[in-house]
């Protein structure tokens, strides 16, 4: 046996007769009782088990009740509310869209509407839908293509829509307005619009009689015109009553309060006010009928 | 069943010691041996010898730590059987086996003066490993006391295994140095 070898196993015996505390401590995972290995398995298996369901809870249920409590509100989301309203029977089919056919007898009616670029193609659609009403299914998408506007119902809070507009003062600049319309297209109506306090002001009017631009106190509309209020600066809260008691709490604070009148064949009509209040960046607004 | 108690059973000369220490380090005894000797039978002969060995030893050697001393003589057993296996495998002739098997009758050989060289040794090497943190010791022991391989000591440790490795060759060249600075020299 070569030296070499010798001085290898001098070594290595002298390792062996090292202390016994020494030698045990380094073994004590060799001594200490694992769990059986199945044990092990099902308790990695539990854990993936608890993460995929907490995953799961958090992208089916916290996300979705977070956008639907706190994100910005837009046109879709509304839609989708008054949807889930009309499944659960608190918002009947008639009441929430608006279908220029069926609803010939309806005066006074106030809808919110969005999109810019149907207004004039809703009013020719209008028109096409009359003109082919009989012919099935074609006439059935244009007309499913006039539904853009959603009935404010009395007494319902409901998110307005808002567009961003260029202001004809300011060059290159935008406004928000919120789009309403209101009535319905020959209901034979002349209606008032008018703001409270001049916050909410009229910022446009589109239809029959002719496109008016600029910031108005009052103006008069015919009915199915498109009416955008100019959403300016908010209000201080500071009206002696609170116009919407429904609103306590919810820290809404009222912008304005635009009225809505009429007048047919020398009959005047009120059709009730609508109050908008904003909160963070969304306006909602409420449709109240005078009583009486 | 405690140690404590199987050692007193053991003092006792009461049978029941040797169940209760198998019951309890058959396995530990096993994998000592088993890392040593390549065959299953042989190690299991091994562990058997250690239950022999401690009950023969016991008393009048009271051990303060029994799963230490029950590795000592596992291993020693089994690096016992290791040198006969490879001198079988290196000459296998009929002299060479002979005396082996007359080896039995024989002390292990070695000199007064060996064995206190030994003892020494073992002694600079205990104080050596003393003085390093318990992470570093018990990789060194697991390596060279008990044989396990790189590559789980690093799957124990939660390693890399070029990490343990680095660890073992700076404790040689550490433990070397020294060896020469206490005046052993091998």
């Amino acid at each position: 046996m070569s030296q070499k070898r010798e001085k290898e196993e001098k070594i290595f015996e002298a390792i062996g007769d090292l202390p016994e505390d020494m030698v045990a401590d380094a073994a004590n995972y060799w001594l200490s009782e694992k769990k059986p290995w199945y044990i092990e398995k099902w308790l990695l298996a539990g854990k993936g088990f608890a993460c995929a369901v907490c995953a799961a809870l958090v992208i089916f249920w916290v996300v979705p009740w977070a956008y639907k409590n706190y994100g910005g509100g837009n046109q879709m989301k509304t839609e989708q509310l008054l949807s889930e309203k009309k499944e659960s029977g608190s918002v009947s089919n008639e009441e929430s869209e608006f279908d220029c056919a069926a609803d010939e007898n309806i005066i006074g009616e106030i809808y919110l509407w969005s999109e810019a670029g149907n207004t004039l193609e809703n009013a020719d659609t209008e028109k096409n839908v009359d003109r082919k009403k009989a012919s099935g299914e074609k006439s059935k998408q244009e007309k499913d293509s006039t539904r853009k506007d959603k009935k404010i119902k009395e007494g319902k809070t409901v998110r307005l829509n808002v567009k961003s507009v260029p202001d004809g003062n300011l060059s290159g600049g935008n406004i928000s307005v919120l789009p309403f319309r209101v009535g319905k297209k020959d209901d034979g109506i002349t209606y008032t619009i008018r703001p409270e306090i001049l916050k909410c002001s009229v910022f446009s009017v589109t239809g029959s009689v002719q496109d008016r631009k600029g910031d108005a106190k009052a103006v008069d509309c015919m009915g199915g015109d498109r009416i955008e209020l100019n959403t300016l600066e908010q209000c201080e809260p500071g009206w002696e009553r609170n116009p919407v008691p429904e609103w306590d709490g919810k820290k809404i604070i009222i912008v304005d309060i635009v009225h809505f009148t009429g007048e047919k064949e020398g009959e005047k009509y009120d059709f009730g006010r609508i109050v908008i209040g904003k909160k963070g960046g969304n306006y909602y607004g409420v449709y109240q009928k005078r009583n009486g | 069943m405690d140690d404590e108690k199987i050692i007193g059973l053991l003092l006792k000369r009461d049978e029941e010691g040797i169940v209760q220490m198998q019951k309890k380090y058959n396995k530990y005894c096993g994998a000592v041996a088993r890392r040593i000797v390549d065959n299953y039978e042989d190690a299991e002969e091994c562990v058997n010898d250690t239950w022999f060995r401690a009950w023969n030893s016991i008393p009048p050697h009271q051990p303060e730590n029994l799963a230490g001393y029950l590795a000592k003589i596992a291993r020693n057993l089994a690096m016992s059987c290791y040198k006969k296996q490879h001198r079988k495998k290196r000459g296998g002739d009929n002299v060479t086996m002979a005396l082996d098997e007359l080896s039995d009758c024989v002390s292990d050989g070695k000199r007064v003066e060996e064995r206190m060289e030994q003892r020494e040794l073992t002694n600079a090497i205990a104080v050596f490993l003393r003085g390093k943190d318990e992470l570093k010791r018990n990789i060194f022991i697991q390596r060279y006391f008990y044989l396990v391989e790189v590559k789980e000591i690093a799957a124990h440790f939660q390693m890399k295994e070029n990490t343990v490795k680095s660890i073992l060759y700076r404790l040689r060249k550490e433990l070397g140095k020294y060896l020469q600075k206490e005046g052993i020299y091998i």
